[in-house]
C-alpha cells in the first residue's frame, strides 16, 4: 500500500521553493485584495 | 410552498440520488471506494474540499448572522490562505505521498498504533455527533417551516446522501459535490439578485444604512483573547483551525488524497485559497441585504413560524400587544431608513442616522420580548437567526427561486454529510477493522464492510439529528471535547515532521495538549480560536521535550 517518495535533487528543490514563493505570493495578493475592499467598504460606510 | 417551488425540491433530490449512483464504477476496490483509486483532477477535488466545508449551516446560519451581526464572522477565515498554502508544503505530500487512506494511519508508520487509534477514536466521536447535528441544523429549521416532524425533514435529507454514499463511495460524493457547489453559488448570487431587484433604494444607500449599524464593520483589529471574532484571532487562531481542520480531519484529508498526484492535491487546496474569502462575503451580504430588504417591508415578530403560531394562540393579548408596538415602531424605523438614504449633508446625514439607531433598538427591544414570550410558552431556545433567510425566501422571492434556495440548503447539507459518512467509515474500517480485527482480507469482503459502516453512521447521524433538541446538552458536551483535541492534533501531526519526536512524546504530549485545552476551556475566557494554538504547542513542546535527543525514528515509508 505505502510508496516511498523518491529523494529530491538540489535542482528541485529548488524548483518547489520558487514555485512555493510564487504560490505563497499570488495568495496573499488575492488576500490583500479581499482585504483592502472590505476595509474599504467598513471605512467609508462607518460613518 | 407552492408546488413549483417543491417540484424543483424532488427534482433535485431525485437527480442526486441517480447521479450518486451512476458515478459508482470503478468502486469496486477498496481503493476505488475510499480514494476513487487517486484519480481525480484537482478542479474536482478542489470543489469537494469547499462543498464539504460549506454546510447548511453555512446556507442559513451564516446568513442570518450576516443579518443580525454583518461582516465580522468573515475573520474567522483570515487565515484560511495562508493555511492552505503551508499545508501544500507540508502534510499534502506527506500524506498523499505516503499512499495512505486515514491521515491517522499515517501517524502509526511515524510513531505507534496506539496514536493512531486514539486520534481515529476521536475523529469517530466528534464527527459521529457532528454529523447529527449538520443534519438537524436544517431539518428543524423545515420541520418548523413546513409544519412537519423532524423525522421526516431529517430523512427527507439524510436518506438520500446515505444512499448515495453508500453505494458510490467517494467517487460518487465528490463529483455529486461539485454539481451541488455549483447549485449552492448559483442559489446565493440568485437571491443576491433578487435583492438588489427588489430593494427599493441604491446598493450605495443600502450600504449606508447598513454601516450607521455596525453591520459593515468586518474587522476588529482589539487584541482581546476572550472576544471570538477579531482580526488576530482570525489571522492566528483561524491559521491553526484551518491547518487542523484542512490537513489533520478525515472528512477533508480523505478529499485530497483522491487527487491523481501531489501537485493536484495541492491545487485542490489552493482553490480554497483563492475563493473562500470572496464566498464568505457573499453569504454574509446576502444576510446583509435580507436585513436591509427587512427596512422597507415589515418582517415577522417572531422569525419560528411554529413558534409564532404558538405564542399566538396562548398567549393571544399579549403577543397582540406587542405585534401593534412593533408595527409602530416598524412605521418609524422604515421613515428613518429613508431619511438616512435620502441624507444629502453631513448634518442631516449624522441626525438621521441617530434617528434610526434609536428605533432599531426600540425594534430589538420589542423582538427581545418577543422571544422571551415565545420562551416561557414553548419551554425551547427561542434563537431565531436561523430561520430569517428561510423565512424570507419563502415569503419573499418570486417563485421558482424559493425552490432553488432549499434545494441549494439541501446540497450544502448532503455534500458535507456525505463527506463525513464517507471519513468515518474510511476510519472505521481502515484504522479499526483492518488494523485490529482482520488484517487479511480480499476487496470484496472490505468493500461489504466499508458500506455497511457508511450505513450505520447514515443512520446513527439520523438518530441523533432526530433527537438533536434532547439530546441537546450532550452534543455540545461532545462538540465542547472535539474542540479539546482539534489543535492537539495538529500538534502530533506537527511533531511528526520533527525528526526527534518519539512515539512516547506524541503520544503523552497529545494527552497534555487535550487536557490544557480542556482546562483553558473550562477555566478561562479565551476564545475558542485560540485554543487550537494552545493546543497544538502543548503538544510539540511536551512531545519535544519527552523524546530523546538521540531517538530518530524510522522514515515513514
Amino acid at each position: 500500500m505505502a510508496q516511498a517518495m523518491p529523494p529530491e535533487s538540489s535542482q528541485e528543490r529548488d524548483a518547489a521553493a520558487a514555485k512555493f514563493r510564487r504560490t505563497l505570493t499570488r495568495v496573499l495578493i488575492v488576500q490583500l485584495v479581499s482585504m483592502i475592499v472590505l476595509g474599504l467598504i467598513q471605512v467609508y460606510y462607518n460613518r | 410552498m407552492h408546488w413549483i417551488n417543491w417540484t424543483i425540491v424532488v427534482v433535485y433530490l431525485v437527480y442526486v440520488v441517480w447521479d450518486g449512483i451512476r458515478l459508482s464504477k470503478n468502486t469496486d476496490t477498496v481503493s476505488g471506494y475510499f480514494v476513487a483509486n487517486r484519480s481525480l483532477a484537482w478542479w474536482v477535488v478542489g470543489l469537494s474540499v469547499m462543498a464539504t466545508q460549506l454546510s447548511a449551516v453555512t446556507m442559513i446560519g451564516t446568513t442570518g448572522q450576516g443579518a443580525t451581526a454583518g461582516l465580522s464572522f468573515i475573520q474567522i477565515y483570515l487565515g484560511l490562505p495562508l493555511a492552505m498554502v503551508i499545508l501544500g508544503v507540508t502534510i499534502v505530500p506527506m500524506l498523499h505521498g505516503s499512499g495512505v487512506y486515514t491521515a491517522y494511519e499515517y501517524l502509526e508508520r511515524r510513531f505507534d498504533a496506539k496514536t493512531r487509534s486514539l486520534t481515529s477514536l476521536l475523529f469517530l466521536l466528534s464527527r459521529g455527533m457532528s454529523c447529527g447535528t449538520i443534519i438537524a441544523a436544517p431539518a428543524v429549521v423545515f420541520s418548523a417551516i413546513w409544519g412537519i416532524p423532524v423525522a421526516w425533514s431529517v430523512a427527507l435529507i439524510g436518506v438520500p446522501t446515505v444512499i448515495y454514499t453508500m453505494v458510490g463511495g467517494v467517487q460518487a460524493v465528490a463529483w455529486t459535490d461539485v454539481k451541488q457547489m455549483v447549485l449552492i453559488v448559483v442559489a446565493l448570487f440568485g437571491v443576491m439578485a433578487a435583492l438588489l431587484i427588489q430593494m427599493p433604494i441604491s446598493p450605495h444607500e443600502g450600504l449606508r444604512i447598513a454601516g450607521a449599524t455596525g453591520r459593515l464593520n468586518a474587522f476588529d483589529f482589539s487584541f482581546d483573547l476572550s472576544e471570538t471574532y477579531t482580526f488576530w484571532s482570525g489571522m492566528i487562531g483561524g491559521t491553526f483551525l484551518m491547518l487542523s481542520y484542512f490537513g489533520t480531519d478525515q472528512s477533508q484529508v480523505q478529499r485530497f488524497l483522491t487527487a491523481r498526484s501531489v501537485d493536484q492535491a495541492k491545487s485542490s487546496l489552493l482553490m480554497s485559497a483563492y475563493w473562500k474569502i470572496p464566498l464568505q462575503a457573499l453569504v454574509l451580504f446576502v444576510g446583509v441585504g435580507v436585513f436591509l430588504y427587512y427596512q422597507f417591508v415589515r418582517p415577522p415578530l417572531l422569525y419560528n413560524p411554529a413558534h409564532e403560531s404558538r405564542v399566538a394562540a396562548e398567549r393571544g393579548d399579549a403577543y397582540a400587544d406587542l405585534q401593534r408596538r412593533y408595527d409602530e415602531v416598524f412605521t418609524e424605523r422604515q421613515a428613518a431608513a429613508l431619511d438616512v438614504a435620502d441624507a444629502q449633508d453631513d448634518a442631516s446625514e449624522t441626525a438621521a442616522m441617530e434617528s434610526f439607531r434609536a428605533r432599531e433598538a426600540e425594534l430589538l427591544a420589542i423582538r427581545g420580548e418577543a422571544l422571551a414570550l415565545a420562551g416561557d410558552v414553548t419551554g425551547e431556545p427561542t434563537g431565531d437567526v436561523n430561520y430569517i433567510i428561510p423565512r424570507f425566501v419563502l415569503s419573499e422571492l418570486p417563485l421558482g427561486m424559493a425552490g432553488l434556495f432549499i434545494a441549494g440548503v439541501m446540497a450544502a447539507a448532503m455534500s458535507s454529510i456525505a463527506a463525513e459518512l464517507n471519513a468515518l467509515a474510511t476510519a472505521t474500517v481502515i484504522d479499526f477493522y483492518q488494523r485490529w480485527w482482520r488484517r487479511e482480507g480480499d476487496d470484496a469482503h472490505y468493500l461489504a464492510i466499508s458500506k455497511g459502516a457508511t450505513a450505520f453512521w447514515g443512520i446513527f447521524a439520523c438518530i441523533v439529528a432526530t433527537y438533536a433538541a434532547t439530546l441537546g446538552s450532550l452534543i455540545e458536551v461532545v462538540n465542547q471535547f472535539g474542540s479539546f483535541f482539534y489543535g492537539s492534533i495538529l500538534g502530533v501531526f506537527l511533531l511528526a515532521m520533527i525528526r526527534r519526536a518519539s512515539a512516547r512524546g506524541a503520544f503523552v504530549g497529545l494527552i497534555a495538549g487535550m487536557t490544557t485545552v480542556g482546562f483553558v476551556a473550562f477555566r478561562t475566557d479565551v476564545a475558542y480560536l485560540w485554543q487550537n494554538v494552545i493546543g497544538a504547542a502543548v503538544v510539540v513542546a511536551v512531545g519535544v521535550a519527552l523524546s530523546g535527543p538521540r531517538e530518530v525514528p524510522a522514515a515513514a515509508a
